[in-house]
């Protein structure tokens, strides 16, 4: 796959100089051609703005709209068709649409679902352009958008700088679509692309193929759409190429999406195959088709009150009729599309001692970023339970869910389990837990205040779950010292201690199964609660030891201390897991009071 | 600066900041009612519930929710 990527590097580095000869060449030769060219150019600035934007304005609002939206494909088609439609930006989605596929927040068959209703909500930009992008003298309307815009802008709230950012993006796309018109209509007067259009299903290919290698040299199938209503307003080409060119824009942007997954994880690679067949086959349909759909777009304009020589707003009808076909086809299909996908893009086993879900895709995202960071530590906590538990000469399997036969399970447990904490460490917990704070301090910097503490208090839980390593790894030679000792009251004590920390374990094990926020809370206090109990009559039990002379002196510090050593283990995980499995901020804050 | 306080007034005049207010206090309602309702189920799993530790551990997290109430 490398050896293709460089492929493609060197072939985009060659054909980039070309690109530009050609369009200097066409900017100094042609004063319409450099408006329409300065149109494109705004029109995608505009585009960036508007997602930049959204990004800031949202909040939020789009993740947890897509998180709760696409547990069906029709939800999810829903979801991405509102989505597209609102934001006008169908990359903007994709990127949220991986983000949460890598982050497990969402199925892969809800991914695909909203792709596909991305496709539909793509072409309301052709409806916005058409309705009244060209029969208004919409660059009139740039202007206060844009001074407004920049003056959102200087507002220190990200909300008001996302307003700021929409309003210069909208501006700066109403700019560009009548510097488009401008350039087409003045093109016309010298110039008729008319006379270029080539009638039967020959202008169906050709023109096909202009609109795809438009797309994939613009990398935008609304700016490329937004040129062809522009064009066909203007009559500067023929109704039924523009049907093509459209088409043609559809299959373009899958080009565009497949060059972009190739670096991308196998989420990303997925979701570009299942946009490529959809549009292929969407394509597909739209070429075999195309003579009845434009009859049909001439039945149903008319019953929509669209002029007959209205072309801009047939186009955009056209655009959405075969989409809504494309989707109507494909989508019956997902579940099959979903076991192909999985079969032919395989996640590969990874290694426990390194990230598993934090991925760079991911940290564009704020929402799952968090998410797969949490997800991650409590990776890190079972790598780090696994240690702790062998540390205390216990296998997981033998007292995890045993409940109050845990004690049983510490007396019969005496044989050491040979563990070189220092080395299990390095191998499970360093690497990872270096990942982890790199990851969260990178995906910070894109985040709000909200979110920043967020990550704050995860970077926190990873901290005291990678601390009990430390401390067990005190405890664990006077563990395995005193475990076999004839002495059996400092043997009991050291019992006593393995069972607090295995009871936490057992306890915490319950609770991260629930979804319940309030049980988990009211769990977690009772674990809390134990541990205070435990603090105070280990305390007791030790100073009655020594008025007694049960135990030796040095017996008696090595207690004290690994007592510490072990409460300070039980604070700590109690702490990581009101962090990680308490989800409501309110509750989450009452409970750590 | 006087952009802040522009928009401060523009705040005031769409009375955002109190909108704001209002979705808090709406979403602590929701909290609160659903903490009711899993009290009394946790009281009526008490009365269902035949194992006697059982029992115990749900009366302890009971008493918990009972005080997180009381906080809230």
């Amino acid at each position: 796959m490398s050896s293709k990527i460089l492929d493609l590097n060197i072939l985009k580095r060659s054909v980039y100089p070309l690109f530009i000869l050609a369009v200097a060449y066409l900017l100094f030769f042609s004063n319409d051609a450099k408006t329409i060219i300065a149109g494109i150019a705004i029109f995608l600035i505009g585009m960036v703005f508007m997602e930049d934007g959204f990004k800031l304005f949202s909040g939020g609002i789009l993740e947890k709209v897509l998180e709760k939206s696409t547990n069906s494909v029709p939800k999810a088609i829903g979801t991405g068709f509102i989505a597209t439609a609102i934001v006008q930006s169908s990359s903007l989605l994709t990127i949220v649409v991986i983000s949460f596929l890598s982050a497990e927040l969402i199925t892969l068959s809800g991914a695909i679902g909203v792709i596909f209703g991305s496709n539909i909500g793509t072409t309301t930009t052709a409806w916005i352009v058409s309705s009244f992008g060209v029969k208004i003298k919409i660059a009139h309307y740039a202007m206060p958008m844009l001074i407004f815009g920049v003056l959102f802008r200087f507002k220190n709230d990200k909300s008001y700088q996302g307003i700021g950012n929409i309003l210069v993006g909208l501006g700066f796309v109403f700019l560009g679509i009548g510097y488009m018109k401008e350039g087409f209509e003045a093109m016309k007067a010298g110039l008729d692309l008319a006379q270029f259009a080539i009638e039967g299903y020959l202008g169906v290919l050709v023109y096909i193929s202009i609109g795809a290698i438009a797309t994939v040299i613009i990398q935008s199938s609304s700016a490329t759409m937004a040129l062809i209503v522009t064009a066909v307003a203007t009559g500067q080409i023929e109704y039924i190429n523009a049907l093509s060119l459209a088409i043609g824009a559809n299959i373009g942007t899958t080009v565009t999406a497949i060059i972009g997954s190739l670096s991308s994880n196998f989420n990303g690679k997925r979701l570009a195959i299942a946009h490529f067949i959809f549009n292929m086959v969407t394509g597909f349909i739209a070429i075999v088709f195309l003579y009845q759909l434009a009859d049909l777009v001439d039945v149903l304009a008319f019953s929509l009150g669209i002029g007959d020589e209205d072309y801009a707003m047939k186009l955009a009808l056209f655009h959405t009729i075969f989409n809504v076909i494309g989707v109507l086809v494909v989508a019956p299909f997902t579940a099959k599309l979903v076991v192909f996908l999985e079969g032919l893009f395989k996640e590969k086993r990874k290694d426990i001692s390194r990230a598993r879900y934090l991925d760079k895709v991911v940290a564009e995202v704020p929402e799952a970023a968090i998410a797969a960071l949490r997800k991650e530590i409590i990776h890190l906590y079972d790598n780090a339970t696994e240690i702790l538990s062998h540390a205390l000469s216990l296998h997981r399997h033998t007292y995890i869910g045993k409940g109050d036969e845990i004690s049983k399970v510490i007396e019969s447990s005496v044989k050491q389990i040979d563990t070189n904490i220092d080395q299990f460490y390095k191998q499970k917990i360093k690497v990872l837990y270096g990942d982890i704070i790199n990851y969260a301090t990178i995906s910070q910097e894109k985040m709000s205040v909200e979110e920043q503490t967020k990550i704050y208090a995860l970077k926190i839980a990873c901290r005291d779950i990678v601390e009990t390593i430390k401390d067990v790894k005190e405890l664990q030679k006077n563990i395995n010292r005193f475990m076999k000792s004839k002495n059996e009251y400092i043997r009991n004590e050291y019992n006593f201690l393995r069972e607090g920390i295995a009871k936490t374990l057992d306890g915490i094990h319950t609770l991260r199964n629930s979804d319940d926020d309030f049980e988990i809370f009211a769990k977690i206090k009772v674990l809390q609660d134990d541990f205070n109990k435990l603090d105070l009559i280990g305390n007791t039990r030790v100073d009655k030891l020594i008025r007694e002379n049960k135990i030796e002196s040095k017996m008696t510090t090595s207690l004290i201390n690994d007592s510490a050593y072990a409460y300070s283990i039980v604070q700590k995980l109690i702490n990581a897991s009101t962090i990680l499995w308490i989800e409501d901020k309110e509750i989450r804050e009452l409970g750590e009071e | 600066m006087k952009i802040e306080k522009l928009f401060k007034k523009v705040e005031k005049f769409f009375k955002l900041d109190e909108e704001e207010q209002a979705t808090n206090d709406k979403q602590r309602k929701k909290l609160i009612n659903s903490l009711e309702k899993k009290i009394v189920s946790m009281k009526e799993k008490i009365k269902t519930s035949d194992n006697k530790e059982k029992k115990i551990e749900l009366k302890r997290e009971l008493e918990f929710l009972i005080d997180l109430r009381e906080k809230m």
